[in-house]
């Protein structure tokens, strides 16, 4: 299994116990940790979808496709890591800045936001750009 | 990989682009007041990366990698089913962003629907005989 892919999965399993540690805070009886985790939670969502889900695609889809050719059996490494380490810092930097009560916490939060935005279309874009040509007929390239 | 898996996780992986890119609106929307209007496409977007994008990437990964059969006229079992699982998913996609965009009409959100149960359909036809164990027909 290559590096980035255990790194796709790795980081997807700890998303996935993050994901539901914030559900279970959620379901919490009422009281600040209740209220602190019920805005969290678009999140927490996005920490299953993209953190989780994603991941696991991506990683594994990295791993098994087709290869790309025998100088570069799965493509554009640079491509691949940099989906990995935008769609990473952009899914943290949404937790930390997405929810209204960050606004209390500290200054600047919608230039987070905005940042993440960017971090994370960029992951996916990186990923599509990195998959296409390894999707091909069986003997093309 | 086989043609019909190439067409499938091509389109897919171009949903998971629009998708995400709906997504990055969705949350400018929320960042930034005078794009709020852009929060209303949150439906488009659950639609284009979930339908369009993870479930297709599925349907098309399984119809490569699933144990294939020994003898048949197609090593892939019954393409007909899965040529009418994706061709109904698709259809319904487009469907739902252009009811979404200019009808809003629910007879035809009603459509889209269907269309997507008759895809899942397919998709069980095309789909149990081949989740078996390898090296038998």
């Amino acid at each position: 299994m290559p590096r980035i892919t255990r790194w796709f999965l790795k980081s997807a399993l700890i998303y996935l116990v993050c994901a539901i540690g914030i559900e279970i805070l959620a379901a919490w009886p009422s009281g600040p940790v209740h209220r602190i985790a019920i805005e969290l939670r678009p999140s927490a969502f996005h920490f299953f979808f993209v953190g989780w889900l994603s991941q696991m695609v991506f990683g594994v889809s990295h791993w098994l496709f087709p290869i790309f050719s025998r100088s570069e059996p799965r493509g554009k490494q640079w491509l691949i890591d940099t989906s990995f380490v935008a769609l990473n810092i952009g899914i943290v930097l949404r937790f930390f800045s997405e929810a209204p009560f960050w606004q209390s916490v500290y200054p600047g939060t919608q230039t987070v936001l905005l940042l993440s935005i960017v971090l994370q279309w960029v992951g996916f874009v990186a990923y599509a750009a990195h998959i296409w040509p390894r999707i091909k007929l069986k003997g093309h390239g | 990989m086989p043609v019909p898996a190439v067409i499938t996780l091509r389109m897919a992986v171009l949903y998971l682009v629009g998708g995400a890119t709906l997504g990055a609106m969705v949350l400018t929307g929320k960042a930034l007041p005078p794009y709020a209007q852009w929060i209303t496409l949150f439906p488009l977007h659950i639609v284009w990366i979930a339908i369009g994008g993870f479930v297709q990437f599925t349907l098309g990964t399984a119809f490569w990698i699933l144990p294939k059969f020994a003898t048949g006229p197609s090593f892939y079992g019954n393409v007909r089913a899965f040529q009418w699982c994706i061709g109904a998913l698709n259809v319904g996609v487009i469907l739902y962003t252009v009811n979404f965009v200019v009808f809003q009409n629910d007879l035809l959100g009603l459509g889209v629907r269907v269309l997507w149960v008759i895809a899942a359909v397919a998709a069980g036809v095309h789909f149990f005989p081949r989740i078996k164990p390898f090296q038998h027909s």
